[in-house]
């Protein structure tokens, strides 16, 4: 009896152990981690106490690597003394140290065209970010009357000076960058000056790329107000090639053409109007076509039924035109949940539950809204994913070829994909579109660390897809 | 107490721990790549509670990774969730690097990490020159699966921010494969002489990839003119490698004529071993200032006044020509004053060719309209009809402008070798 007792106790013990590991299968959902997570209690306050840290930092941001230098350029400008010639002359290697860039504005006080010169020789090896901050400050302040001069008796320092110049003119406003433009005697000079005071609508260099059919954001204010007033002015200064330029890149100073008639007025050549006309009705064209394709989609999508709409959903992945994705509408937070499966917090059938409320609409269609889940599921952790849809359906391979097409898995990596794929065929045929979807990533891998990836794959378990690979390899060889 | 209780006890310990173990082991077999810390997230936290024994990680380490677990048991806004996830795994990199980068780039890691380990690269930088050997050992190991190719790049970057590129040769030997060249190209950046010395030896080598040494090619030689001081024929004279010595020419070419005014950049490349002209020249051509017409064409004409065209095959006469006409004509430029500046070139066929490659070059932002109202305005003979080869070559011959700019061509073997628009 007690020798009963004693023997039930030793095997629940040996039990636990082996559960305390993790011996037990990986669980898709949370209890598992939940339990887990009961062992370690103690990391728990370690944690809290990390993020009350953190969040009594919050707002005392770190300071970048360019304020950091600046600030202890003053310090050593506000106590330098010597000769600082005598000081840059010894400097050598590729960077330079807060104290050389406050000698070197000193020296460009005393002899500005000496300081030049020097910062003309060292552009030819190195860079000159530190020293751009002192030139900027003496252009904008005395330095700006000589700037001529200084463009002509150091020609080396040229793309140093312009680019101080520029940056001192978009800060010191239009009339100041006109000015400035104005007393220099080179066309290309003045261009260049001008482009960097009235410098692209910065609202258009978030969007990335305008190519397309996309057009400028409906909230864009308007643009170019910096140059607004002064069109004809900037032109009086340019050459016939400088207004060619600058006309080219008006529709990225002002977006929304909200300058036309300014520039219309502003005494043009008949050709150059007419390139800008035609970059206006251009941008018009793009716009109109653009609200008139999503006019129509809005209008298509809005009259389906929701199993059609599911379906479509389904099969635009990517799809974002009239509101964002459509699906989200309907079912908010759809993208979090998916993570927090991903992480353990939550499982794929509470998802699958909480869709299912959100669109009683698609009750009965559990295929269709699996696949919208498994979408976000299998990019993010492919074994779980299909853990899962081999505990919810029976013929669950011939559904594979569907998730896989509409899941985005550039950002899988070859190892973890290669991983579920084997789990799901092991020795049986690999099917085309599994080899499709692994196949890539793997190459791209060899590509770019051909021993890594060889011996990853002369690792793996074997199976279908490791002989796949291992053709892969030879034919890559070949 | 009688020893053999203690005995069994201790059996009991044992037997328990081994079935602890053996329950690890088997919960990283669910993945195809065996070996290493296959898992993940989860593998990377064993990896960790087995190896606690390096240095600055010691007991902290296996504390992050707890603590991971535990933000990941948290219920939470996902919100609160990212910011937490960041404070996390921005304390574990500074105090245990490898755990860090375990969970953020091991094989098997989730995709969703790569957002967070891109954010988080700076901090991880840093840390790497902190420990770069460390870091190279884990690289060259492949702890980092197919992500040791980022991490490498990432760990590069480091080096050359922090001023270590003194490491790149002595790490050289346990380095992969594929990171060879690169640390190389990087070593030039600062190298010595007798660092020099040792890349040098290291171009004789295999490369897999051709432009990898075409690039180290060109940064060795770099480095080398800079060493030198200008002084080439120095290190010409000790050099047998054509291809380095092309490299030398041209780096040559590039750090002491290309800024001077174009005739003494010109006068320059004679000072060039007459094997290596062209390939000075044709850095004369490609790095000069943009959108610099009347640059451009004194540079042509100087060329020929030294005699360098002979110097080169017809071959590479046009694609010189070429070459510096597509640097000097700019997307908005204005084609009847590129045309004027063009037509002063000297010699006749070069100018024919320069004025082909404008007409064919011309920005989108310059309509057809304008193109044929400008070549009509032009003198009718060679130099207009080579224009306008060039202009029918960008329109097309669906538009509907193509036919009248045709009709302009005045040689008529010229016009009929275009076909008739469309």
């Amino acid at each position: 009896m007690r020798r009963g007792v004693i023997l039930v106790l030793l095997l629940a013990s040996h039990a636990a152990a082996w559960w305390l590991a993790g011996g037990v299968p990986r669980e898709v959902g949370a209890e598992a981690a939940r339990a887990r997570a009961s062992a370690t209690r103690e990391a728990g306050s370690a944690l809290d106490a990390l993020l009350a840290k953190a969040a009594g930092k919050d707002g005392d941001e770190e300071q970048d690597e360019d304020r950091r230098f600046r600030k202890k350029e003053e310090a050593a400008l506000a106590k330098f003394s010597g000769d600082p010639a005598a000081l840059l002359a010894g400097v050598d290697g590729p960077d330079l140290r807060p104290e050389d860039a406050a000698a070197f504005r000193v020296w460009l006080e005393s002899d500005a065209l000496a300081a030049l010169r020097w910062a003309g020789e060292r552009a030819r090896d190195h860079s000159t970010w530190e020293l751009r901050h002192g030139m900027e400050l003496h252009v904008a302040a005395g330095g700006r009357e000589r700037l001529d001069e200084y463009l002509r008796a150091v020609p080396q320092a040229r793309e140093f000076l312009l680019k101080a110049a520029g940056a001192a003119a978009s800060k010191g406003g239009p009339d100041f960058a006109l000015g400035m433009a104005a007393g220099l005697s080179g066309a290309g000079d003045r261009l260049a000056v001008l482009t960097d005071a009235f410098p692209r609508d910065p609202r258009l260099s978030a969007m990335g790329g305008l190519g397309g059919r996309t057009a400028v954001p409906k909230n864009a204010g308007p643009g170019g107000e910096q140059l607004a007033g002064h069109i004809a002015a900037v032109f009086s200064l340019l050459d016939e090639s400088g207004r060619a330029a600058f006309v080219g890149r008006l529709w990225e100073v002002d977006p929304k053409f909200s300058l036309a008639r300014e520039v219309r007025e502003a005494g043009l050549s008949a050709n150059l109007l007419a390139r800008y006309e035609e970059s206006l009705a251009g941008r018009r064209r793009g716009e109109e076509e653009e609200s008139e394709w999503a006019r129509a989609e809005r209008a298509e999508v809005e009259a389906m039924p929701p199993s059609e709409w599911l379906q479509f959903q389904a099969d635009h992945p990517d799809f974002g035109g009239v509101q964002g994705n459509v699906f989200e509408g309907k079912v908010q937070g759809l993208e979090d949940w998916c993570a927090h499966v991903v992480e353990g917090r939550m499982t794929a059938d509470e998802v699958l539950a909480r869709v299912k409320a959100a669109v009683p609409e698609f009750a009965g269609m559990e295929r269709e809204l699996r696949v919208v889940i498994l979408r976000e599921l299998l990019p993010a952790d492919p074994e779980l994913a299909l853990a899962w849809l081999r505990q919810n359906s029976r013929d669950w391979q011939a559904e594979l070829p569907v998730v896989f097409d509409h899941a985005r898995l550039y950002k899988t990596a070859p190892e973890t994909l290669g991983a579920a794929i084997n789990a799901a065929y092991g020795q049986e045929d690999l099917p085309d579109f599994a080899w499709d979807e692994v196949h890539y990533s793997w190459e791209t891998w060899l590509g770019e660390d051909r021993e890594g990836c060889e011996a990853a794959i002369r690792q793996m378990r074997p199976g279908s897809l490791k002989d796949a690979l291992l053709a892969l390899l030879e034919g890559e060889s070949e | 107490m009688k020893r053999g209780v203690i005995g069994w006890m201790l059996v009991l310990v044992a037997t328990h721990a081994a079935v602890f173990l053996l329950a690890r082991g088997d919960a990283t077999a669910g993945s195809a790549v065996e070996g290493g810390s296959a898992a993940g997230v989860e593998g990377a936290a064993k990896v960790r509670d087995r190896e606690d024994d390096n240095g600055r990680s010691g007991s902290a380490a296996g504390g992050h990774a707890l603590m991971w677990r535990e933000l990941l048991a948290r219920e939470m806004s996902r919100e609160e969730f990212s910011k937490a996830r960041e404070v996390l795994l921005r304390d574990w990199l500074r105090q245990d690097l490898r755990g860090a980068m375990d969970c953020l780039y091991a094989p098997g890691t989730w995709a969703s990490l790569k957002d967070v380990a891109r954010m988080l690269e700076e901090e991880t930088a840093v840390e790497m020159a902190r420990q770069p050997r460390e870091a190279m050992e884990w690289i060259g190991a492949r702890r980092f699966g197919s992500n040791s190719v980022a991490v490498f790049d990432l760990w590069l970057g480091a080096i050359e921010e922090s001023d270590q590129h003194g490491l790149l040769l002595e790490l050289l030997p346990q380095a992969p494969v594929f990171a060879k060249a690169e640390m190389l190209q990087s070593a030039c950046e600062t190298a010595d002489a007798r660092q020099m010395e040792v890349i040098r030896g290291q171009l004789s080598g295999e490369f897999p990839d051709r432009r990898e040494r075409d690039l180290l090619v060109s940064s060795y030689a770099e480095r080398a003119v800079v060493l030198v001081k200008g002084d080439l024929a120095a290190v010409l004279k000790v050099e047998e490698d054509p291809e380095v010595r092309k490299g030398l020419a041209e780096q040559w070419a590039v750090r002491e004529l290309v800024d001077l005014p174009k005739d003494e950049g010109v006068a320059g490349l004679l000072q060039l071993p007459a094997d290596l002209r062209a390939d000075g020249l044709g850095e004369l051509v490609g790095r000069g200032r943009p959108a610099d017409l009347a640059g451009t064409v004194e540079l042509l004409d100087s060329v020929g006044r030294h005699g360098l065209w002979e110097e080169v095959t017809a071959k590479e006469r046009e694609a010189t020509v070429r070459a510096a006409v597509d640097l000097a004509v700019e997307e908005h430029c204005l084609p009847g004053v590129a045309f004027a500046e063009l037509s002063r070139i000297t010699r006749p066929e070069l100018r024919e060719i320069a004025l082909d490659q404008l007409g064919d070059q011309v920005g989108v932002p310059v309509r057809v309209e304008e193109l044929a109202e400008v070549a009509g305005g032009l003198p009718p003979g060679r130099d207009r009809d080579a224009f306008l080869k060039g202009v029918l070559k960008r329109v097309g011959e669906w538009n509907s402008m193509y036919e009248g700019i045709r009709a302009l061509i005045s040689d008529d073997g010229v016009r009929k070798g275009f076909g008739e628009g469309k």
